[in-house]
């Protein structure tokens, strides 16, 4: 968990850097959705990577969608 | 107003097409449809072709445009729901291909090195080609495209002595219902070239540009894959992960050009990460259009950063994220089908008025 929030920091922290004047520049509307992206960001990586066992996302769409798939998994195939 | 050529263009659509697609989708396509597996790519190419013309056409009632600001423009609310859906499925592109490259990269090239490191290096990689703009990005097409292209051809040549025709036997005894399956795999890859319109005006795209590209892709994908069946052939194929690395493995000039699939993988791995370059261009470019006062220059990293998480999120494995190409197509009908279906009935220029004013973006 330690290790994982650490890692995200200096991502972050890299990028802010990075991306300082450019986003200083910018509109409040730009900034916003930057800082807003990088935040989320953020949390799905301590959630991925902070959990033993996280749920990933196409994990959740195949158990909504698997039904309207007109083939069943088990027709043949590899 | 970006100054794309039509060769540019076409290049494009073929890798939209072609690059990712040979990495490994013929694994499942071969494992339904067997010898017949080139047929499963030309059905959805002749089913989306209709698609590509109507997204064409509807370019075309707003020439100075592309299709965003011209949603945006005619459909306040409606443009921007329809934007925004773009602009998550190509979102969901960028993550795919980002892991799918990482995945092939830890497994072949770069064991001992962590994932998260070498996705944070294409990441960058992307990023950095998409900050200098599609132009840029295209131009890089025109260096590793006709390359890539080469070597599609060239690779049937040098391996012609290994053929073995009985892997494509019986030939006219056509298991449709495979053949069917094998399409439906497929055809979320060949309809990725349905974003072309997204991205350039009518000026620069053309149906015939973007036709061109579909059949060009689609027909070598179908000579490389009728390739790997010839050589590997159709049993061996469902097991490999990377059936285009193993055909490439086999490829022997002479004794000191044994390793060949170094110098090819190397043609390939920039096409690709230039492909993944367009997609997030798209995806910024959309935000832009859905947010009017948005610079998109300055959300470009936060935007690849969120790819980059993504890119773990969404996949648990690499098997994970070949198997979802199942479930995939369903979603994919939605913008490479429904969309264009949409757009071609209800969007035309209010009456007098040939185009409407296009969006700071």
């Amino acid at each position: 968990m330690s290790m994982s929030i650490l890692t995200v920091i200096c991502i972050v922290s890299f990028l802010l850097l990075v991306t300082r004047r450019e986003l200083q520049a910018s509109n409040r509307m730009t900034r916003s959705i930057s800082y807003g992206t990088l935040f989320l960001g953020a949390v799905m990586w301590v959630y991925l990577f902070g959990l033993d066992r996280p749920v990933y996302f196409t994990e959740i769409l195949t158990v909504l969608l698997n039904r309207f798939v007109p083939f069943s998994e088990l027709e043949g195939g590899y | 107003m970006e100054r794309i050529s039509p060769r540019q263009l076409i290049l494009m659509g073929i890798m939209y097409v072609l690059i990712n697609t040979l990495l490994s989708v013929p694994t499942q396509v071969v494992s339904y449809a067997s010898q017949h597996a080139w047929l499963s790519f030309l059905i959805p190419c002749l089913v989306l072709a209709p698609s590509l013309w109507l997204l064409a056409k509807v370019s075309s009632r707003y020439p100075d445009q592309d299709l965003f600001s011209a949603m945006t423009g005619r459909f306040p609310v409606l443009g921007r729901v329809l934007t925004l859906v773009i602009v998550l499925y190509v979102f969901f592109t960028i993550a795919r291909d980002l892991r799918m490259l990482a995945d092939f990269t830890n497994v072949v090239l770069l064991q001992q090195t962590p994932m998260w490191v070498i996705t944070a290096l294409l990441t960058f990689t992307m990023f950095l080609i998409a900050r200098g703009g599609i132009e840029i990005a295209a131009r890089m097409t025109e260096l590793s495209a006709p390359f890539t292209i080469l070597v599609m051809l060239m690779v049937p040549l040098v391996m012609v002595k290994d053929f073995d025709y009985t892997f494509l036997m019986p030939f006219f005894e056509f298991d449709w219902k495979g053949i069917g399956i094998g399409s439906w795999y497929t055809f979320s890859y060949i309809g990725e070239i349905m974003v072309l319109p997204f991205l350039f005006s009518h000026q620069t795209f053309r149906f015939r540009y973007g036709l061109i590209g579909m059949l060009g892709g689609t027909f070598l994908i179908m000579l490389f894959v009728t390739n790997e069946i010839l050589i590997l052939g159709v049993h061996i194929i469902p097991r490999l992960l990377y059936p285009t690395y193993e055909l490439i493995r086999e490829i022997q000039i002479t004794d000191f050009l044994d390793r060949l699939d170094l110098p090819l993988v190397s043609i390939w791995f920039p096409a690709l990460i230039i492909k993944a370059a367009y997609s997030l261009y798209l995806a910024c470019h959309g935000l832009g259009v859905i947010f009017p006062s948005l610079s998109v220059r300055a959300v470009m990293p936060s935007i690849s950063f969120l790819a980059y998480v993504s890119s773990f999120w969404f996949f648990h494995s690499s098997v994970e994220l070949l198997a979802f190409n199942r479930v995939w197509t369903l979603i994919a009908l939605i913008p490479q089908i429904l969309i264009p279906l949409l757009l071609f009935v209800i969007l035309r220029p209010k009456a007098g008025n040939s185009s409407v004013e296009q969006p700071r973006g």
